[in-house]
């Protein structure tokens, strides 16, 4: 048996229904990924620094989980 | 655009026919239709926000410490709620993606899982709480605890049948109507309204001990009512009904509507656990098991109003079981990349959102009826997890939502940044303060 499709593709309604969206809404458009970011190099210091201040806070917050489960 | 172009899949078909009866009633002038038409994730976030453990929490506040402080406290936290929900719904009716899709694609991997990690747990330990709730309610007509926790994931699972957003949202929304009955209770038990004028406009200060106490109190609650999941749901649910850059104005409305009611219920919740405080009740052991606040209402509410109390508790939980299975649903969904994150998709067109939706609820049920586990422990522990990840959170969402590659016009002003900024140094300073201080207490340093 062969894999359904990733969605249902009847399509005799669509002269209807097209009007409805914007065409950046439909699917075939919003499953293209954005492009990451482009940072400035002040912008990127920054978020690795959100990055090392969040590992730390989560490995406090996990602690804490652990030791209030004993 | 036009047809021969384009094949709809059954998601947009099932879109457009929503968006065809919002047009319409644009288009005619119906402006009450159009309302009507264009309500949901903004009233469901907020009253999902509303949950069984804020109501208990809300009623604990007002059973022990009155309202003098905490009434128009209330109302500050939900004003900032509204003001990071505005940003997300904004984010969401511009670019059609939900918040985890734009923090994969923007960011990068690392912050995507982590987001979406972190969620998926934070959420799972809160629909324990939820289940909680609606098994204490439920404990109040007699009914035992497997009969509420299958109840609880049942609804969850019925409610996603039929694959269709606009149909899961309507339930969710008659069920939210009845965040109301803490009104009634409220009434019920009769508060003063030259005291509810006098806490609203002195806001006289809470007898704590010191400053830092104070402020980490005032802050660990703004945090508590401006969660990440409330980011990750009203964004999605934003894209899954399909509002587009000219509903911004309808968005707004409905958030505000949301946070009317979601304000109004949480200080009905207040008021109605003040006879308590005048009559000086222990309540201490009131939050856990058994039927809890309504049965110690009972005298001052009487039957009907300890009853409205208890159903109360129990559509608190349930609409916050639904709307927070949704976003770890549209959270792992919009993670896992082309596996559909749409209440328009059936199960078979988007298995890990549906199995997430109804997999997330009925773990968090099974874990309730394990016996002898310390949910509470599990319960209060959790919430640093859920405060770990708001400050990243909005950092994202205002970088995001003042990107005109996104937003074009739509980009914050000044004004509203201000005001981000401040609330994202507030929650950051209480997020922080809240984990460092109890990392040192629970080690004893």
């Amino acid at each position: 048996m062969s894999a359904p499709p990733p969605y249902r593709t009847e399509a005799h309604d669509d002269t209807e229904l097209i009007d409805g969206l914007e065409p950046d809404q439909l699917v075939v458009n919003t499953t293209k990924p954005l492009p990451r970011m482009t940072l400035s190099a002040a912008w990127n210091i920054g978020f690795w620094l959100l990055r090392v201040f969040v590992l730390v806070m989560a490995a406090m917050a996990v602690a804490v989980f652990v030791a209030g489960m004993r | 655009m036009s047809a021969p172009d384009v094949v709809l899949s059954a998601e947009d078909r099932d879109r457009a026919l929503d968006r065809k009866r919002v047009l319409a009633a644009r288009q005619t002038g119906r402006k009450g239709l159009l309302i009507w038409l264009l309500l949901g994730p903004g009233v469901l976030v907020m009253l999902g926000e509303n949950d069984g453990p804020s109501m208990l929490s809300y009623a604990a506040t007002g059973a022990s410490d009155g309202i003098g402080f905490f009434l128009p406290f209330i109302v500050l936290t939900f004003a900032a709620a509204y003001f990071v929900q505005e940003m997300g719904m904004r984010l969401g009716a511009v670019t059609h993606r939900g918040y985890g899709e734009l923090v994969f694609q923007r960011f990068g991997p690392f912050w995507g899982w982590l987001t979406v990690g972190d969620l998926v747990v934070t959420n799972l330990i809160t629909l324990i709480s939820e289940i909680i709730a609606i098994r204490v309610g439920m404990a109040y007509f007699g009914v035992c605890a497997p009969v509420a926790v299958g109840f609880a994931v049942a609804l969850v699972f019925v409610s996603a049948l039929g694959s269709r957003y606009s149909r899961w949202e309507r339930i969710s929304m008659s069920l939210a109507v009845f965040n109301l009955l803490f009104v009634v209770v409220a009434v019920l038990a009769k508060p003063s309204p030259a005291a509810i004028g006098h806490a609203l406009l002195t806001w006289t200060p809470l007898g704590v001990d010191s400053l830092p106490q104070f402020l980490l109190l005032v802050a660990s609650n703004i945090g508590a009512t401006v969660t990440p999941w409330m980011l990750f749901f009203q964004q999605s649910a934003t894209v899954d009904k399909g509002l587009t850059p000219r509903d911004i104005d309808a968005g707004r409305l409905d958030t505000a509507a949301g946070t009317v009611i979601a304000a109004l219920a949480g200080c009905a919740a207040l008021l109605a656990a003040v006879p308590l405080f005048v009559h000086h009740i222990d309540t201490a052991t009131l939050t856990q098991g058994g039927a809890g606040y309504a049965q110690a209402l009972r005298p001052y509410v009487g039957p009907w109003g300890a009853a409205l109390f208890a159903l109360g508790l129990i559509e608190a939980g349930a609409v916050a079981m639904l709307t927070i299975s949704a976003s770890t649903a549209y959270a792992l969904g919009e993670a896992f990349a082309g596996c559909g994150h749409s209440f328009n998709r059936s199960l078979t067109e988007a298995p890990v959102f549906h199995l997430a939706n109804i997999g997330v609820a009925a773990l968090a049920g099974a874990i309730v009826l394990i016996p002898g586990l310390p949910l509470l422990n599990i319960t209060l522990n959790a919430n640093l997890l859920a405060v770990l990840l708001m400050p990243p959170a909005l950092v994202f969402l205002l970088v995001m939502v003042n990107d005109r590659e996104l937003m074009g016009r739509h980009v914050n002003g000044w004004g509203a940044n201000v005001l981000a900024i401040a609330l994202t140094v507030v929650i950051g300073v209480a997020g922080t303060a809240s984990v460092v201080v109890s990392f040192f207490h629970a080690f004893h340093f």
